[in-house]
């Protein structure tokens, strides 16, 4: 066996024809490609970022009137603020308000052009330009603030836990040990951690796969927003959420940070004023949030 | 069995599908340019370019696509275009990239296989540069790429259903939008991979028959199995 | 976004190492697997009985051409419909290698196969049993031409490793991603999530030109 071994990898032969104080001196040949890659990786990483195209000072809201549309980032998966029904049609809080917001700026309700976002990506999206706003179930907190600006308040919302029927668990610290799924990106990730530090906690990119975790009862509850919660439960009631909130969660419509977007912003902050003054808010709050104290 | 859901959403799904198929052919058109241009670098004996070549070659090979993708769509093309890469840019850029890396290796390692004997054989008959280029080298050289190309073009189609992780409504991202609302995972996945086992395996079986009707009979024995 | 800023590196480098040891683990499990698995298929689309031949190419066929994510999630999301919950690490590994292992097959076999049929023939004319041909004649000369393409699918098993973060599994590129996502710093993360596959697939490519520096034979080229 030894002889086999001995054979197969010639290591006398390769010792016996070169000189073997040499030898050693062919190593670093073997890894000159793996050294060069290093080196060029981060020469390239550097000269990318440092090339920044300088982005045009138009004013963001005189875009929008040129363009005639709104791009509003939405979520497609979090019912009732944003999901895709049976027939197929995108609908939802959200989209109804960014409906009225292009209808007192643009004029036209169906100036809209809706993109898919996902709690993980939807302030990358702001940040690269990608929409215009975003209005994604979007917490307003001072982390995010440093990146993106946010409107005033539509809606406020709590973090709550959802569990199934027959659950014992009661309250968050029952949560300890069990596992919890979260979405990535979501305020919630951060907060399950310091209420339940000894909860095991997976994330995953999108609700509906967080959800579908917790429905094959992969783990024992998921927290998020009550109302997202509440949009589940309407199709599968045999979950439930707990009573207690954790925390106040404002959702604001997200806007990119820069003196391009301030006119923009101003205008949907009018906006959003007038639509609380006339009581239109309040009609799509009662239209999409039924079984829920606005607080 | 829930096999309703795939009748009634048929048209949406095979929307997905003519992404994906919109996706793979410009990348396949994409990758074979650059992936020419980068693997003649390669093997040409003028060393920056070799290595600038083999430099960018073995970068892009030793990261998961997955990364590539989401590092394309979030930071490379926002902080290069400085305006907004959609997704099927974003994920067009970096499967081409990818995958002009692999045809850069493919085509250099069809070049070396030429032996020098047919080259001298050629250059001994009086062809010239191109004349040589176009009867011995090239007809040769593409034989033997022919099927590692169409594999990694196999590869390709399937690693288009990566770009569904950033939001690309392709085949796997319209069933995921399926099942999502409908909770039946189990039959449209399967059926999904049906379809995409249906798309591989006859560009597969094709690759085979090309490869048979091309091939030097000293090249491609029966492969018996040694019993 | 675009100033550098490592320093938030320093602060996920915990997360980031566990990412790490989470993917070597299943790296790592999955190639003995795969492996296995390829050795088994290899085998068994060699012998004599039609029935396992047709299955084993049945399935090579089908494991090939199916791409993996799609594989991934029919363990982790179909076999949850069924009511089998497996783990997500499970389902990672079991999909990992149950793909790989079918690259690796293909790869044994034409290797196996390409060793020129003469040598078998003058083995046994020699006298020598099957498995004495196999392990003196066949297996030495089949191992130089394996080689390289077996590193490459070990390669290739360490960078899909990072599609089991789509399974809540807590590896490299999950951390990577969440770090991302969660400080808004996408440079950053991403180019050292970068530098960590590069190491991880070089050390693997690195092994593998050593191996196949000594294993070689002088004088001796890949005749068909």
């Amino acid at each position: 066996m030894v002889k086999f071994m001995k054979n197969i990898f010639n290591l006398e032969r390769v010792f016996k024809n070169e000189n073997s104080s040499f030898s050693f001196l062919t190593l670093p040949l073997r890894f000159t490609k793996f050294t060069l890659l290093f080196i060029l990786t981060f020469v390239v990483m550097i000269g990318l970022t440092s090339c920044k195209k300088e982005k045009t000072n138009q004013d963001l809201l005189s875009i929008v009137k040129q363009r005639g549309t709104i791009i509003a980032g939405v979520k497609f998966d979090s019912r009732p603020f944003g999901f895709i029904d049976a027939d197929q049609k995108l609908k939802g809080f959200d989209i109804d308000l960014v409906r009225e917001i292009a209808k007192r700026i643009l004029g036209d309700e169906n100036a809209v052009k809706f993109q898919q976002v996902t709690s993980s990506n939807r302030i990358f999206s702001l940040t690269t330009g990608s929409v215009d706003l975003v209005a994604a179930t979007l917490t307003i907190n001072s982390k995010r603030r440093q990146v993106i600006d946010f409107s005033s308040p539509y809606f406020i919302a709590g973090q709550a836990i959802m569990v199934p029927e027959k659950s014992a668990i009661k309250s968050v610290r029952n949560l300890n040990g069990k596992k919890v799924v979260v979405v990535l990106g979501s305020t919630s990730e951060k907060n399950i951690r310091e209420l339940a530090p000894k909860a095991t906690v997976e994330g995953f990119r999108t609700y509906t796969d967080a959800f579908s975790a917790l429905r094959a009862g992969r783990a024992d509850a998921l927290t998020t927003d009550d109302t997202i919660i509440t949009g589940f439960l309407i199709e599968n009631p045999n979950f439930k959420i707990l009573d207690e909130r954790y925390t106040k969660e404002p959702y604001g419509l997200g806007f990119r940070k820069g003196v391009d977007t301030q006119s923009f912003q101003q205008a949907v902050n009018a906006v959003l004023e007038e639509i609380e003054a006339d009581g239109t808010l309040d009609l799509l709050r009662k239209k999409w949030i039924h079984k829920y104290n606005n607080r | 069995m829930f096999w309703s859901d795939i009748f009634y959403n048929f048209d949406f799904l095979m929307k997905g599908l003519l992404i994906t198929l919109e996706l793979a052919s410009v990348s396949i058109i994409g990758s074979l340019i650059i992936g020419v241009i980068l693997g003649v670098f390669r093997y040409s004996r003028l060393f920056p370019l070799n290595i600038i070549a083999t430099a960018f070659i073995e970068l892009i090979r030793s990261i998961p696509l997955i990364l590539f993708i989401v590092f394309v769509h979030f930071g490379l093309l926002p902080a290069i275009l400085g305006s907004p890469a959609s997704f099927f840019q974003s994920s067009c850029i970096a499967l081409t990239i990818f995958t002009s890396a692999y045809v850069a290796e493919i085509i250099r390692g069809g070049l070396k296989s030429i032996e020098m004997g047919n080259i001298d054989a050629a250059k001994s008959l009086g062809l010239n540069y191109f004349q040589r280029l176009a009867y011995i080298i090239l007809p040769l050289a593409i034989t033997r790429m022919m099927p590692a190309l169409v594999s990694q073009f196999i590869s390709l189609i399937k690693d288009t259903s990566l770009a569904s992780t950033i939001g690309l409504i392709e085949l796997t991202r319209s069933g995921e939008i399926i099942y999502e609302r409908t909770y039946h995972e189990l039959e449209i996945l399967l059926f999904i991979a049906f379809i995409y086992f249906i798309i591989c395996y006859s560009l597969s079986f094709l690759s085979r028959n090309l490869e048979s009707k091309s091939c030097y009979p000293i090249e491609c024995r029966e492969l018996t199995p040694i019993n | 976004m675009y100033e550098l800023d490592f320093n938030i590196l320093y602060n996920a480098l915990p997360s980031i190492i566990n990412g790490l040891r989470v993917t070597l683990l299943i790296s790592l499990f999955s190639s003995f697997f795969a492996f296995i698995i390829g050795v088994l298929l290899a085998f068994l689309r060699n012998t004599e009985f039609s029935a396992a031949r047709f299955a084993a190419t049945a399935y090579v066929e089908l494991v090939r051409n199916i791409p993996l994510l799609i594989l991934l999630y029919l363990f982790y999301k179909g076999l949850s419909n069924i009511g089998i919950n497996l783990p997500s690490i499970i389902c990672g590994i079991l999909a990992l290698s149950l793909y790989t292992g079918a690259f690796i097959s293909e790869v044994l076999r034409s290797g196996i196969n390409s060793i020129a049929r003469e040598q078998f023939e003058a083995a046994r004319g020699l006298g020598l049993s099957r498995r004495q041909t196999f392990s003196l004649v066949i297996f030495p000369q089949a191992i130089r031409i394996i080689l390289p393409p077996l590193g490459s699918q070990f390669i290739n098993l360490i960078k899909n490793s990072s599609l089991v973060s789509f399974i809540a599994v807590t590896d490299l590129f999950y951390v990577i991603y969440k770090g991302a996502v969660d400080d808004f710093r996408i440079f950053e993360f991403f180019i050292a999530g970068a530098i960590i596959y590069m190491g991880l697939t070089g050390i693997v490519a690195v092994i593998s030109n050593l191996l196949e520096y000594y294993l070689k034979i002088p004088g001796r080229t890949i005749k068909v």
